[in-house]
């Protein structure tokens, strides 16, 4: 099972990103489904282009305001083990901002969410990528 | 498992067909003072046959070959469809072979497409 205890190092396009609480990250194919005469289920599914979003939950406000929507860059960050504090390395090359939604509550911390899909500059590299560091 | 001209060129992935009506051509004519029409029939012209359906190959080479060989079917000459059903139509012709898109890479290559026969009485 792997717990982290801590995010770390958030970077976006060279700029620091501080106070990360999460990130969701989503690799996605849409299914293509295709039947034939008197099918009741696909004989085919294709699938379509690999889409990667990710959702960044941070408290760092300024920092995520002073970011412009669609500006693109390299976005890493790093995860801390509870067990043995390694770390995890996440890399998203071509990350384009798509989103920046903020809250401002009562009594509460400020959050914002930003948001980013990843582009392939040739269309074949995979963007994504991800490694353990003792 | 469909067959045209004896060969199973659809079979990659799964196809559907549709009957369209057998159509007679007609010559109406009408007369100052007369109820009603006059109405020549010419005889049976044929009906449409549409399949749609969706091609896969593991490669795009693959891909155009498949391509390539159901477009020489398309030569005027009638053959025997059999549908996924095993139903016969004789005296068939290949109109139309359409691709709906473009060749696209998924799990492997895949185009779907639309395509249209005449089968003559």
């Amino acid at each position: 099972m792997s717990r982290y205890r801590a995010i770390a190092d958030v970077v976006f396009a060279g700029a620091p990103l501080g106070l990360a609480s999460s990130l969701r990250i989503r690799r996605r194919r849409e299914p293509l489904p295709s039947c034939g005469d008197a099918q009741a289920f696909p004989s085919s599914i294709q699938v379509g282009p690999s889409t990667i979003l990710v959702d960044l939950h941070l408290r760092d406000l300024p920092a995520a305001e002073s970011l412009e929507l669609g500006q693109v860059g390299e976005l890493s960050f790093q995860v801390i083990s509870c067990q043995d504090d390694s770390r995890r390395t996440v890399c998203l090359a071509g990350a384009v901002l798509v989103g920046i939604e903020t809250l401002y509550q009562q009594d509460s911390p400020a959050t914002a969410v930003l948001s980013f899909a990843a582009e392939s500059p040739e269309g074949l590299t995979d963007p994504f990528t991800a490694g353990d560091q003792p | 498992m469909s067959q045209f001209a004896g060969q199973t060129l659809f079979d990659s992935g799964p196809h559907r067909f549709v009957l369209g009506p057998w159509q007679r051509q007609r010559i109406r004519r009408g007369f100052c003072g007369l109820d009603g029409a006059l109405v020549i029939d010419l005889g049976l012209r044929g009906r449409s046959i549409a399949q749609t359906g969706r091609l896969q190959a593991p490669s795009a080479a693959q891909m155009h070959e498949l391509i390539a060989a159901i477009e020489t079917l398309a030569n005027g000459q009638p053959r025997e469809l059999i549908d996924n059903h095993g139903q016969v139509y004789s005296n068939v012709l290949l109109e139309e072979f359409e691709p709906a898109g473009p060749v696209q890479l998924g799990r492997g290559f895949f185009c779907d497409y639309h395509l249209r026969y005449w089968q003559l009485p």
